[in-house]
């Protein structure tokens, strides 16, 4: 399994967020992470990156423990093997879209070069924008850019916070084909958390998760 | 890493460059403090070689020693010139060369002295020969370069010493028989010849100056009763001692006289360096707080740098950057500010002096230079980065101590 998640509980100033939960996702399933505001969709991606740690239970990465203490190891297993994708913190803003690429792929240990960085813009059709700062992208341009910034260095696990919230009909098939196609290509594992039904289309499985903060479903 | 934090800065390029001409012109202000207290203090240092005592008129010590030392002052009166043997016949006295100060031209001044003073200036001939005979000048390398002096030109002096030149004395002219090479001295803006010439300039009766010598009693009487009124006088006596005692008695001996007194150019040009620190210490206090304030500037730039940059730092977390990597991308990019800062403060300071030695004459005529190089200019720029890099390093505390899951929730 790539994503083991064993009983695991977190609690938000008191109130439980998760209790007993249990996920397994296989290494190229792909899944959504369904669910309302205040459902725990990205509580659950941010202990699942290691950004959190759970009040109880164990959350693996490809076989190694994310969830046990020590920021230093939960950053190592992060650059390792999974890349983030948020709604709206895309790129560092000071840097063009190929900069970007090149320190994201530098930053998870696999330097890059501009050719390789090059190349994937071209796949994601902002070969033409490579030179361009993060402000002078339209919406779609930079949640591409942010998918580019998220597979340049080749994570096993690719993860999307709500990444089609502020997109419109078009862009966001656009986003969810190319999550999709690029991820396969890259024989990466999409885990997406989203509110946005128009997802399902493209990624079929999904875990709901109830406003109940309870455990609303497993895999 | 350097990468990035160049993109920062070229991102917030004006307050970035304002925050360099801050702490640039507080390291300037520092380092032009300490060239022109060092500079002065050398000056002084390198003036007062060779003299251990000034014998001249009565009144201000200090002025006394400014003006026959240092050539910066006007001189406190003239002396008998029967003094002159009276000290050399001193067994506490190993050698006296006396001054004749009074006129002036194109603002240098015209000194009347021996050859021995060319010795205790470390000056040497460049150019033709020493002075010989009556209206034959030595002039100095600065002179001749402002003047365009040259061998065998003539000029005629005027009465002052340099500012206020008063009446031309155009019935003899002086005559360029020899340029000094430059020493670094006062010599070097001086234009040297005998005490003979000074008096025959001004119609002053007398005998032939070597005369006064103490073997030569009887001529220096002569030279002191010669005229029909005007006597021979000196204004200075540059005295050096035959032993360690003679500074304790020679001094005491000398002011004991009623018409002359003798000032110590050591302690003279100490007092005088001792208020000179006092106001440099208070000016470099002012230059610290100005560095205190381009720190404050880059504490406040960086702060809000930080709080605008909120997102980009959590991203780089996620990206995998650890804290270390995200807090010293916030204080690099602090000391590169300092470091540019240091940098550009030294090199403004230097053209700034240079550009002050060719505008006002008087930075060039004190001997300053715009290449000379301190190690404590080092200590200034270190200085600097160090307030940089602590008005830097506050904000990059706060970027390390942030927790990274309220800024992903926010986004």
């Amino acid at each position: 399994m790539l994503v083991e998640i064993e009983n695991v509980a977190f609690a938000h100033a008191g109130v439980p967020v998760l209790r007993d939960f249990n996920l397994q996702i296989a290494g190229g399933q792909h899944h959504l992470l369904l669910g309302p505001s205040g459902s725990g969709k990205s509580t659950l991606l941010n202990l699942i990156c290691g950004f959190l740690s759970p009040d109880a239970g164990v959350i693996s990465i490809a076989g190694e423990a994310i969830s046990v203490p020590g920021e230093a190891r939960r950053d190592a297993i992060r650059r390792r093997h999974i890349g983030v994708v948020f709604q709206t913190l895309r790129l560092v803003s000071a840097l063009d879209l190929v900069a970007n690429l090149q320190l994201a792929a530098r930053l998870a240990g696999r330097p890059a070069t501009r050719d390789d960085a090059m190349a994937l813009l071209d796949r994601l059709g902002l070969k033409n924008k490579a030179r361009s700062l993060p402000r002078m992208l339209s919406q779609g341009e930079a949640q591409r850019g942010a998918i580019a910034r998220a597979l340049i260095a080749r994570p096993r696990l690719l993860v999307a916070d709500e990444p089609t919230s502020a997109l419109d009909d078009r862009n966001t098939q656009i986003i969810a084909r190319l999550f999709r196609e690029l991820a396969e290509a890259e024989g990466a594992t999409l885990l997406i958390a989203t509110h946005d039904a128009r997802l399902r289309e493209w990624v079929p499985n999904s875990v709901e998760l109830a406003p109940t903060m309870e455990l609303a479903a497993a895999c | 890493m350097l990468k990035l934090v160049f993109a920062y800065l070229r991102e917030r390029r004006l307050t970035s460059l304002l925050n360099v001409l801050l702490l640039g012109i507080s390291a300037a202000m520092l380092v032009l403090l300490l060239q022109f207290a060092r500079q002065a203090e050398e000056r002084f240092m390198r003036g007062a070689q060779g003299v251990d005592l000034v014998v001249g008129a009565k009144g201000s010590p200090l002025q006394l020693v400014l003006s026959s030392v240092y050539q910066i002052d006007k001189p406190t009166g003239n002396i008998p010139f029967g003094a002159l043997a009276d000290l050399r016949r001193n067994s506490m006295v190993a050698s006296a060369i006396p001054l004749a100060l009074g006129d002036s031209f194109g603002g240098f001044r015209i000194v009347g002295t021996e050859h021995s003073y060319f010795d205790l200036q470390k000056a040497e001939l460049a150019q033709g020969r020493t002075f010989a005979r009556p209206f034959e000048v030595v002039v100095g390398a600065e002179m001749a370069r402002q003047t365009g002096a040259g061998l065998g030109q003539k000029f005629f002096g005027s009465h002052g010493l340099g500012e206020q030149e008063g009446q031309t004395h155009d019935h003899i002219p002086f005559e360029v028989v020899g340029i000094l090479a430059p020493s670094g001295s006062v010599a070097d803006r001086l234009i040297l010849t005998s005490v003979e010439s000074v008096w025959d300039v001004h119609g002053i009766a007398h005998a032939d100056h070597e005369e006064s010598r103490p073997q030569d009693e009887h001529a220096h009487e002569t030279a002191r009763t010669a005229g029909p009124g005007l006597e021979p006088e000196i204004t200075a006596i540059l005295i050096r001692y035959r032993n360690a005692a003679a500074a304790l008695r020679l001094p005491a001996m000398i002011n004991r006289q009623t018409n002359i007194q003798a000032a110590s150019p050591a302690v003279e040009s100490t007092r005088l360096l001792t208020l000179f620190d006092a106001a440099i210490a208070a000016l470099g206090l002012f230059g610290w707080l100005l560095a205190a304030t381009g720190g404050l500037a880059i504490f406040a730039a960086l702060y809000n740098a930080v709080r605008s940059r909120e997102g980009d730092l959590a991203l780089l977390r996620v990206m995998g950057a650890s804290r270390s990597f995200v807090f010293s991308t916030i204080l690099v990019e602090g000391l590169i500010i300092a470091a540019l800062g240091a940098v550009v403060g030294l090199l403004f300071a230097h053209m700034l002096l240079w550009g002050a030695i060719g505008i006002y004459p008087s930075v060039s005529e004190a001997g300053f230079a715009a290449s000379r190089f301190y190690f404590e200019e080092l200590m200034v720029a270190a200085g600097v980065i160090i307030i940089g890099a602590v008005a830097s390093a506050l904000p990059a505390l706060r970027v390390y101590r942030t927790s990274l899951v309220p800024i992903l929730d926010a986004n």
